[in-house]
């Protein structure tokens, strides 16, 4: 959603640090997955810290993964390891061609008289926006989700 | 199946599953954007019921001599894991992802549910265990 923002703040942008017109964002996803040990793997690049929802729902599946991690040897590791989150892998920039405008007054304006303006299309950013919106909200409660049954195994001997 | 130790592994055992099927569902959810991912499942009711059925058909067999085969024990109830495996057989969208976001929330909350209600069996189980030893008595 930050790189949308962004996206959207920098639709006419004509000029940046390193030269041209402003290149649309994208951020590469890929799905973490631990070992059969229950190990989380290093992030990578990226650097992002575990979210908290990883680590509650690390910590409760915890009886679980000891119990699936005693498997037959000739099992695919890769169908039965514990699933482990998604992280951004890097932060790609769109490599689909500027747009072009014609506009001689423009101080930016090349020899021909055209602009190169930012490969952003505002619509597709609100359609992007409104889908991760709704995966953050499903994100949530999935936490929710967690606490509760938290608290209700904590209800036992009570 | 009754004796109070077999109750309480099978309840242990479930609840395992049922940690396991919200990470799993979690997990889902957190990649529902994640362009390849393929949806993953936990079976675990399957493997029950199968453990408890050859439980029912279990019939030990007369042998004459100490070296013929006597049957083999199936394993008990308490002892059955769950398991990970991917989803087959759902629509894939453009990315090559075929997470169902509104299946995922679903099952998450029936998912919850079922949790509440093992722990429920629990806690009644050993407030039971309480009434007998305090015979009736507060």
């Amino acid at each position: 959603m930050d790189l949308i923002a962004h996206n959207i703040a920098n639709a006419q942008s004509t000029r940046t640090d390193g030269g041209g017109p402003y290149r649309r964002r994208v951020a590469v996803l890929a799905a973490l997955d631990a070992g059969p040990g229950g190990q989380r793997r290093s992030p990578g690049q990226a650097g992002v810290a575990a979210p908290f929802a990883g680590v509650l729902g690390g910590a409760l599946a915890g009886p679980g993964i000891e119990l699936s991690g005693r498997r037959a040897p000739g099992q695919a590791a890769a169908a039965g390891a514990v699933p482990g989150g998604v992280q951004v892998v890097r932060i790609a920039e769109d490599p689909r061609p500027f747009r072009r405008h014609y506009d001689p007054t423009h101080p930016d304006a090349d020899g021909d008289g055209y602009v190169l303006l930012p490969n952003v299309d505002v619509m597709t950013e609100m359609v992007d926006l409104i889908s991760a919106s709704r995966a953050y909200e499903a994100n949530v409660a999935a936490l929710q989700a967690a606490k509760a049954m938290a608290q209700r195994a904590l209800d036992i001997g009570r | 199946m009754g004796s109070r130790a077999e109750v309480l592994g099978v309840l242990n055992s479930a609840l395992a599953a049922s940690s396991l099927r919200h990470t799993v569902l979690a997990n889902n959810i957190a990649n529902v954007n994640t362009p390849g991912y393929q949806a993953r499942r936990v079976a675990f009711e399957e493997r029950l019921a199968s453990a408890l059925a050859q439980q029912e058909r279990r019939a030990p067999l007369a042998r004459s001599h100490p070296r013929h085969v006597a049957g083999l024990t199936p394993p008990p109830a308490w002892s059955v894991q769950p398991d990970v495996i991917r989803e087959q057989g759902r629509a894939v969208r453009a990315d090559g992802n075929n997470v169902d976001i509104e299946r995922e929330m679903a099952l998450l909350a029936a998912n919850q549910i079922w949790y509440g209600s093992l722990t429920r069996q629990v806690q009644d189980h050993f407030q039971r265990l309480r009434v007998a030893i305090t015979e009736g008595r507060r």
